[in-house]
């Protein structure tokens, strides 16, 4: 359900509530590979790398099985001489030798820019289950069939004219106890052209990329058009 | 930002499962519950648009004892946003309690907030020597 909060000025505060959240077949592997720890069991979850980039870890010594650590969590820190930067990753896939990760995170501020790259010998480790499913994005799109088999969000809001709708980090809360969490993120319009809200996912990964998972799809009901300036807040709320 | 609040007054958000399929029922729970219905005609696909928004109705039900809400900010949130994000009309902790918080903590690069949230909820900073949550 949609709801006018206030009008100030020029400016529209808006909030959606929590609507019934559609379960991806790509969330249920997620919510698995979480919760039960996935396959953890390799000699080389841990280990310096022998090349870093902007999305990727090599160790040229490991022999991982095709996508094992998708979804997964790769943490990099100084190799063994102290040198280089303290970063995450999500990994969206692999080979026998190489992490394809969505970006370095900073791990005080995944929400801001990329970390710096890790040192090329960086210390690595992959952590058993994986990232959180934090990241929300929404799209004007309506043709785009609300089904489980969905796995990524067509026509996703990015930076640009729709600045200030792009995918965002949710502001997360749980109660002691209940059986259900909530996903929160107040979007403000500040690109120039009028956006109307029809749909929203709740991902993995802070960027649009291959391997991502797309846990949860929903529809908005009474879908709001937003100007500039316009605020929208969104929570979804997660039944555990 | 890790914020903590004291919560003897929780409550959970929750949804009904609609599989009623009878049309003048779902038009009139709908309309009770003020879901749309002026495109929702009397064949399959106006049943199935009004199962699917009477579906997407919040409900919210109590959670007895004492409990702790724990609410992570992400960081470099402004401060006004953060603050409308957890305590405006339909922020977090609408969600999360029905009444203020008994009490707010949080992780020291939240000190600012937190003293905001207890002004504005007028609760203490810091939870009693007695406290244990359920």
């Amino acid at each position: 359900m949609f709801r006018l909060l206030l009008s100030v000025g020029h400016a529209m505060l808006l909030a959606f509530l929590a609507r019934a959240e559609l379960r991806t077949d790509t969330g249920k592997d997620f919510q698995s590979k979480v919760m039960g720890g996935d396959a953890y069991t390799n000699s080389t979850v841990h280990g310096n790398a022998t090349a870093t980039a902007a999305t990727s870890l090599t160790n040229s010594g490991a022999s991982w099985t095709t996508d094992m650590w998708r979804g997964h969590i790769v943490f990099a820190g100084p190799n063994n001489s102290g040198t280089g930067s303290r970063a995450y990753g999500i990994v969206l896939s692999n080979t026998a030798t190489v992490l394809t990760i969505d970006k370095w995170y900073d791990p005080a501020a995944p929400g801001g820019t990329a970390a710096t790259t890790p040192n090329a010998t960086a210390n690595y480790i992959l952590a058993p289950g994986g990232g959180p499913a934090w990241w929300i994005a929404l799209t004007e799109d309506t043709g785009q069939s609300l089904n489980a088999a969905q796995t990524s969000l067509t026509g996703e809001l990015v930076v640009g004219t729709s600045a200030g709708l792009e995918r965002a980090l949710c502001t997360y809360a749980h109660t002691t106890g209940a059986s259900t969490y909530t996903l929160t993120k107040q979007f403000t319009l500040t690109g120039g052209t009028a956006r109307t809200i029809q749909r929203m996912a709740i991902f993995n990964s802070a960027t649009n990329v291959a391997g991502q998972h797309m846990v949860f799809f929903s529809a908005v009901p009474n879908p709001p058009t937003l100007v500039t300036n316009d605020q929208l807040t969104i929570t979804e709320t997660v039944t555990i | 930002m890790l914020i903590l609040l004291g919560n003897t007054s929780a409550k959970e958000a929750y949804r009904d499962e609609v599989t009623n399929s009878n049309y003048d029922e779902l038009i009139a729970l709908a309309q009770r519950s003020g879901v749309k219905t002026d495109d929702c005609e009397n064949d399959a696909n106006g049943v199935a648009r009004l199962q699917e928004r009477l579906s997407s109705v919040t409900k919210f039900r109590e959670l007895p004892g004492p409990r702790i809400t724990t609410i992570m900010v992400p960081s470099g949130t402004k401060l006004l946003e953060a603050l409308a994000t957890i305590v405006g009309a339909n922020g977090v902790w609408s969600y999360h309690g029905s009444d203020a918080p008994d009490w707010v903590e949080g992780s020291d690069d939240a000190a600012m907030l937190v003293n905001v949230i207890a002004e504005h909820y007028g609760c203490p900073i810091g939870r009693p020597d007695d406290w244990e949550a359920s």
